[in-house]
């Protein structure tokens, strides 16, 4: 016969659905994003745009509902540290979702797309966001903590790629070493700040992967170097 | 038996313990070290044993007939388990607070001066003294010295139970035991037991049970988890909150058994 859930464990089972469909939601918002912005496509990118509010309301819903577990059952132990994982893992989905808003908008107000080679060292940043973004929340799915470890000690890649593709949006809108200046104007701060938003996107997702890991192991890995 | 090193801060350790009543093992192999001035809770389902250990550190359960205790119980480098141990002297050195309040039925005042008029203290300046010291260790002599000679069954259980932790410290113990002391209080009352506590571990060495997880969270320093007579884990409280080393240990504390 089935033991009948407690308030505590119904009430941790309701968080961690909700946690996954705020996951869902910012990797729907991001995938779009990342979709309109390869297609230049300003309708697709409004409603990344407009979508941004549901995952905002997500965020309050789960935050109410963290709160609520911890003054009804004071949790402790793995329950504790679930409930702090997820009230840390919110803040960094909502702020992954307000970049992928922030890519929206920066593709509506595209007035051309952005060049083929720009938009290829582009593609592959977003490619790898898109890709540590799945992995990350994969790890807090499965509650797989070597996998987190692996993933927050993990961002050369990104870096390099960041680099190569801040420095073809630079050569093409802002010129080349001899300072002779091409096509500067909206499109290659656009481009900038794109990098930027992938940049702080696959930030974010290896925050994840410590929250994951924080909750898997009880150790905090934040602001820590690797080990050995 | 060889003492141990004091010198480390243990002030009382069990080693060994075994316990029985009549041919029923209550306690398996209990080896448990209590460091000096920290507050350390015993936690664990009821009948796990914890009450029985808790007794074994002052010797009370000799009071129950068929009751054996094995193993040494070693307070600043003494066997207190041995035939030798005056055991009205230890009970003096490892005070006792219990569940319910049990206060004598006679003055506030005189219940504290109790302990001290059995030790042979005849001056009544000194017994005075120690009174009101003692209500001020327990954090109730400002509530309660306006009623120091009337009776004290007239006071509301949180108060008698502080009455009952100034009368134990009144004949000055190096140990405090208390057995769930504010089971049976209301949560004013249990923040008033509990902020005694913090205030006492400076003087005392302190080892309280209870079924109140949150209790053990907040005023204790080491926490250690009994299960069927046998210590399972023990460690720093912080430490068996969050990341308990058993999933035995982590099971029981958030509710999944016990």
């Amino acid at each position: 016969m089935q033991e009948k859930e407690t308030q505590l464990q119904q009430m941790l089972t309701q968080l961690r659905t909700r946690v996954l469909m705020m996951g869902a939601a910012v990797g729907i918002a991001l995938d779009e994003a990342f979709a309109a912005l390869e297609e230049n496509n300003a309708i697709r990118a409004a409603e990344v745009v407009d979508g941004d509010a549901a995952i905002n309301a997500l965020e309050n819903e789960i935050d109410e509902l963290a709160l609520s577990l911890l003054v009804r059952n004071q949790p402790v132990a793995r329950d504790l540290r679930f409930v702090v994982g997820a009230l840390r893992m919110v803040f960094d989905l909502e702020r992954i979702g307000d970049e992928a808003a922030s890519i929206a908008e920066l593709t509506v107000t595209l007035e051309t797309p952005l060049p083929g080679e720009v938009m290829e060292a582009v593609g592959l940043l977003m490619r790898s966001a898109a890709s540590l973004y799945k992995e990350s929340m994969e790890t807090f799915r499965t509650a797989d903590h070597s996998a987190a470890l692996r993933l927050c000690r993990d961002d050369d890649e990104i870096t390099r790629q960041e680099m190569a593709a801040l420095r073809r949006v630079m050569e093409f809108f802002c010129g080349n070493r001899d300072g002779q200046s091409k096509h500067f104007g909206y499109e290659g701060m656009n481009g900038i700040l794109i990098c930027r938003a992938l940049n702080r996107i696959c930030r974010r997702c290896a925050n994840i992967a410590e929250h994951a890991y924080f909750v898997e192991e009880g150790i905090d890995i934040k602001h820590k170097p690797p080990e050995g | 038996m060889t003492a141990p090193d004091t010198a480390s801060g243990t002030k009382l350790r069990a080693m060994n313990i075994d316990f029985f009543y009549g041919r029923n093992q209550a306690l398996q192999d209990i080896n448990l070290d209590f460091p000096e001035n920290m507050v350390t809770a015993l936690i664990g389902p009821s009948g796990c044993g914890k009450s029985t250990f808790l007794r074994c550190l002052n010797r009370m359960n000799d009071l129950i007939p068929g009751a054996l205790a094995k193993g040494d119980i070693i307070l600043d480098g003494q066997n207190i388990n041995t035939p030798q141990t005056d055991v009205v002297s230890l009970r003096r050195k490892v005070g006792m607070v219990f569940q319910k309040p049990n206060p004598f039925p006679k003055t506030v005042f005189e219940n504290v001066a109790y302990g001290l008029r059995v030790n042979g203290e005849t001056k009544a300046s000194v017994i005075g003294d120690k009174v009101e010291a003692s209500l001020r260790r327990a954090a109730i002599f400002d509530e309660i010295k306006d009623r120091l000679h009337t009776s004290a069954l007239g006071l509301s259980g949180g108060q008698q139970q502080r009455l009952c932790i100034a009368r134990a410290l009144a004949v000055e113990p190096e140990v405090l035991l208390m057995d769930e002391p504010a089971s049976a209080l209301d949560p004013i009352a249990t923040q008033k037991i509990e902020e005694s506590v913090r205030e006492l571990k400076s003087q005392l060495t302190i080892i309280i049970v209870t079924h109140n997880m949150q209790q053990a969270a907040r005023i204790s320093d080491r926490t250690a988890f009994f299960y069927m007579g046998r210590l399972i884990e023990e460690g720093v409280t912080d430490i068996m909150f969050t990341r308990p080393s058993l999933r035995q240990t982590e099971e029981y504390i958030t509710g999944r058994f016990g």
